[in-house]
């Protein structure tokens, strides 16, 4: 069931995806009355995301309310009603929490739009809340459903409220230290330089150690379940550890697909041909020369086909699995590949969902997000390389930026703290300790650690400028991996994990 | 830089306190110590640990047991670490702190060099035509009512220095931070040397008075408590679709065989008495009280009766049936016998002859008239669930520290970031009106009320800028 809230969202992604073209047409044709308009549709779309929200926030007290009026048997009435109505925020799974972040985002830049009329942070604010909204569309997960004992606590509420502000604002932070480094003058072969291994990186990662020269490139099945939802299949089995124990392994069911892999890999070439000629250009000190935006711009098309690749399996596709025997001997194929257990007819799985399995756009949604954001920034890149002149002026002023920068980061530090304390005081309630090294509180204490670093160094030691802008940078990448990173997995488990079902 | 006095080994003193307060230590520590929570996300720990062993070559994972790899954040060079940034910490608050104590002590009610030095506005106006010293203060006063608040005044000779001073405290905020992290270190470190924390698990209507304590490296030791805890009831709730809405217990404390203190506690809502909490966790079924209800057939005459019991008593007939032909005892229940679901064994003794003993299960109603050749019939169908409640049981003195550390910091952080230290001075004498203004921080906050004072003094006119 899509819910009503969800199609005010949509509105709000339309609206900021016309304030983003404005944008362009502004810096490409130096027509600054545009920005006027670009200004009132992000307005617009926050408040019809701001609607939306609100929306949610019923609809989700009205869920919690009827399922709970049908476990006690009676129809609830005062102030019990509303306790339950109020109870279920409109944050409470990585759909929603992507979508009230990228309004935390909105909000913040809104507020500073007012206050200092900067021009153009608001093409960097509308195009990354369109990425975090265009990635939560993704997500399987989006029905609303009760609220499970360990969430039921006033202190959600706190906590995530105040997570979104705190990294929106980090966001913005590193919007303005990003700016301040072009206007700064770190010049296009630099930035170009940073982006390609930055994207070389990022490919690395969707290959996922998959040596990504062999062009393998594996996306998640995904079956339909009873209730018409889709859903990541997987498959449970029991793996022997060294020492004899028997422990419980889940892997989700991925079948290769055709080309994707090796437009990838094609890119990642390019983009590391991209870096060395851009270094190369660096020490013969030729700033303007042109190989390695060539280079770039080779990386960027191919991307583009791995994206088009991408979309083209996921849509129309042609990998299908309709029988059970074809998915249990592909489940025996991963026991032996990764935990080097041969012995398929004793193996003792499980796996979710149900023929027909398939490959569609829910297989594989970070990879895509990280596919459409590379190729957001390699086209911004591209642009750069014939429009740096008038982006650069376009750009407030050197002192403003930093300024604000810091400001923002003043803003976003004690909200930080106020997420990491909010966080102790409810897992103190729920799991009798304030810290236990989760991979999650880890995480958000090393990005507490990266900005107190940012502020004594800007506060005592003075660095200011470009140093403290590539602290802000890094600092956000650090929050973007607290944020999603450890949701994804990446890190060794824990108890944050609200990505899967 | 260190300022000590002149004793013999002062140069070691020198040394080692101006290593303590050096930026590079806090950088190399800011480093090493984020590398090491780092890797310690992506290594497997404490009880995931055991998947590094299915996935780690033997090598690599026997060096990373050896260094306390597998449970970073507990080992001795990591609270090291920890405690070296503690004393970097302490050194660089100490170095700094009497150059922040003088300047929040230090009041300056008069213009003097230092105020002009540090001043970041200033305006040096004439007296309105023919005014006199007292009308020309009453107008500054006035003006300053509007714009400042009150102020403190000050007499020098024939000059009165009007004085206002706000936010003075914010001087020590970045102090008070500094000693909050001390604070949270200080209740970590006390979670850690005298934390507790295990689980107990209480079967309805039944009460402990220990709880399983969790050893560090696996396995649990019994240790008593000063009290008695009391299950009286809990209750698993579930949603239609199945899945868990709540589950409660109702808790009471028995000190010496009295109730002292009787309270439901849930997920999010626990149970504190006498320093230990108790939280609720799982819960398990609890067998041995489950009640097992069971129909029995005469062949015969196709006559039936319903008995009921708990494991391990006779089964007795319900209410005012004819007795039974034999005695007949539940001796054991498993929750899915070969798959094949819930099972109870009975035996089945009659007055004279021989013992026998059966398996009925509860999803073959038909299996004992099948399976066995008796006068009379059972057949398993079903009964009502027991549990006992899991409770997690900690005891943890660390923890207020903690949190009042971090209610200091955050108040702290505030008062850092968002408060300045204002302060204004209008001396008034010789026909001269001179105003000078300063603020600690952001002073573009305390500009418009600096320019609109100095404007209404200017102009007689404005109101609060």
């Amino acid at each position: 069931m899509t819910h009503f809230s969800e199609k005010l969202f949509l509105v709000a992604f339309f609206h900021y995806l016309a304030a983003v073209v404005l944008y362009m047409i502004m810096v490409a044709t130096a027509k600054h009355g545009v920005r006027k308009l670009a200004v009132g549709l992000s307005i617009g779309g926050t408040v019809v995301h701001t609607l939306g929200l609100l929306v949610r926030y019923i609809e989700a007290g009205l869920v919690e309310l009827q399922a709970f009026e049908q476990a006690e048997g009676h129809a609830l009435a005062g102030w019990e009603r509303w306790k339950v109505l109020l109870s279920h925020p409109p944050f409470t799974n990585l759909y929603e929490s992507l979508v009230f972040f990228a309004w935390g985002v909105m909000v913040i830049y809104l507020v500073l739009e007012f206050r200092y009329k900067l021009s153009l942070v608001g093409l960097f604010a509308n195009a990354l809340v369109l990425l975090a909204l265009g990635l939560s569309s993704l997500l399987t997960d989006r029905e609303i459903t009760p609220l499970v004992p360990a969430l039921q606590s006033w202190w959600l509420h706190m906590h995530v409220a105040m997570a979104a502000t705190g990294y929106g604002a980090f966001l913005v932070a590193a919007v303005f230290s990003f700016m301040f480094l072009l206007k700064d003058g770190v010049g296009h072969r630099r930035i170009g330089l940073a982006l390609s291994l930055v994207s070389v990186l990022m490919l690395l990662g969707v290959a996922r150690g998959t040596p990504i020269l062999s062009g393998d490139y594996s996306m998640t099945l995904v079956s339909k379940n009873a209730h018409g939802k889709t859903s990541l299949a997987f498959a449970e089995f029991e793996v022997p550890a060294r020492d004899g124990r028997r422990l419980t392994a889940d892997v989700e069911l991925k079948r290769r697909v055709p080309h994707t892999g090796a437009l990838m890999s094609l890119s990642a070439f390019a983009f590391l041909l991209a870096a060395a000629a851009y270094a190369v250009q660096g020490r013969k000190g030729k700033e303007h020369g042109r190989a390695g935006d060539w280079l770039f711009t080779a990386g960027t098309v191919m991307l583009a086909g791995a994206l088009a690749s991408f979309v083209a399996n996921a849509t129309g596709g042609g990998i299908r699995i309709s029988s059970e025997e074809e998915i249990s001997s592909l489940v025996k194929s991963f026991a032996a590949d990764r935990f080097g257990m041969a012995g398929g007819e004793s193996l003792n799985f499980r796996v979710s969902g149900a023929v027909p399995y398939v490959v569609g756009m829910r297989s594989n949604p970070y990879d895509f997000a990280i596919l459409v954001f590379l190729l957001a920034v390699a086209a911004f890149q591209v642009f750069l390389a014939f429009r740096h002149e008038s982006f650069v002026t376009a750009l407030p002023e050197k002192r403003v930026l930093d300024n604000t920068a810091y400001r923002v980061t003043l803003f976003a530090f004690p909200m930080m703290t106020l997420i990491i304390v909010t966080g102790a005081v409810w897992a103190h309630y729920a799991w009798g300790r304030y810290w236990g090294w989760d991979p999650k509180e880890t995480w958000s204490l090393i990005t507490w650690f990266v900005y107190a670093f940012y502020l004594h160094a800007r506060i005592t030691h003075g660095w200011t400028g470009r140093p403290a802008a590539v602290i802000s940078v890094i600092g956000f990448a650090v929050v973007i991996f607290t944020y999603l990173g450890v949701n994804l997995g990446l890190t060794g488990g824990g108890l944050h994990v609200y990505g899967k079902g | 830089m260190p300022q000590k006095t002149d004793t013999p080994n002062n140069d070691f003193v020198d040394l080692a306190w101006s290593f303590f307060v050096s930026l590079r230590l806090s950088v190399t520590l800011f480093i090493v110590i984020a590398a090491v929570l780092v890797a310690g996300t992506f290594i497997p720990q404490g009880e995931e640990a055991g998947k590094a062993q299915a996935v780690y070559s033997p090598g690599l994972y026997r060096f990373l047991d050896s260094i306390g790899g597998f449970d970073v954040y507990h080992t001795w060079w990591f609270t090291a670490l920890l405690l070296l940034l503690c004393l970097n910490l302490v050194a660089c608050t100490v170095n700094r702190f009497p150059m922040v104590w003088r300047r929040f002590v230090t009041r300056r009610p008069l213009v003097d060099e230092q105020v002009l030095g540090n001043a970041r506005w200033t305006a040096d106006l004439p007296y309105r035509n023919g005014e006199s010293d007292e009308a020309a203060l009453a107008r500054v006063r006035a003006a300053a009512k509007a714009h400042l608040g009150t102020a403190r005044v000050a007499t020098a000779g024939a000059a009165t220095t009007l004085w206002f001073d706000s936010g003075r405290i914010s001087r020590l905020a970045f102090p008070a931070v500094h000693m909050s992290l001390l604070f949270i270190l200080f209740g970590a470190i006390i979670s850690s040397a005298a934390g507790e924390d295990g689980f107990v698990y209480v079967p309805e209507g039944s009460e402990v008075d220990y709880y399983n304590l969790r050893m560090p490296g696996g396995g649990t030791l019994r240790k008593d408590l000063p009290f008695s805890v009391r299950c009286d009831k809990f209750v698993y709730e579930r949603f239609a679709d199945g899945r868990p809405k709540e589950y409660r217990s109702t808790l009471t404390i028995l000190e010496r065989g009295k109730n002292v203190l009787t309270r439901d506690i849930w997920v999010n809502a626990p149970l504190e008495y006498g320093g230990m909490n108790f939280y609720q966790s799982s819960y398990q079924p609890d067998a041995s009280r489950q009640v097992f209800t069971m129909e029995f057939e005469e062949k015969a005459t196709g006559k039936k009766t319903t008995g009921a019991a708990r494991r391990g008593e006779e089964i007795r007939a319900a209410g005012g049936a004819p007795a039974l032909d034999a005695k007949y005892t539940i001796i054991e229940y498993n929750p899915d016998l070969g798959s094949f679901g819930p099972a109870i064994r009975v035996a089945r003794e009659p007055a004279s002859g021989d013992r026998g003993e059966f398996w009925l299960f509860q999803r073959f109603p038909g299996f004992d008239a099948k399976n066995r050749e008796a006068p009379v019939t059972l057949k398993y169908t079903g009964g009502r669930e027991a549990y006992a409640t899991g409770l997690q049981v900690s005891r943890d003195p660390g923890t207020p520290f903690v949190f009042l550390g971090s209610a200091i910091m955050l108040v702290g952080l505030f008062a850092a970031f968002f408060m300045s230290h204002r302060q204004v001075w209008v001396r008034v004498t010789g026909g001269r009106v001179f105003v000078a203004a300063s603020a600690s921080r952001n002073p573009r906050g305390f500009e418009p009320k600096v320019r609109g004072f100095i404007e209404t003094l200017k102009t007689g006119e404005g109101g609060r800028a």
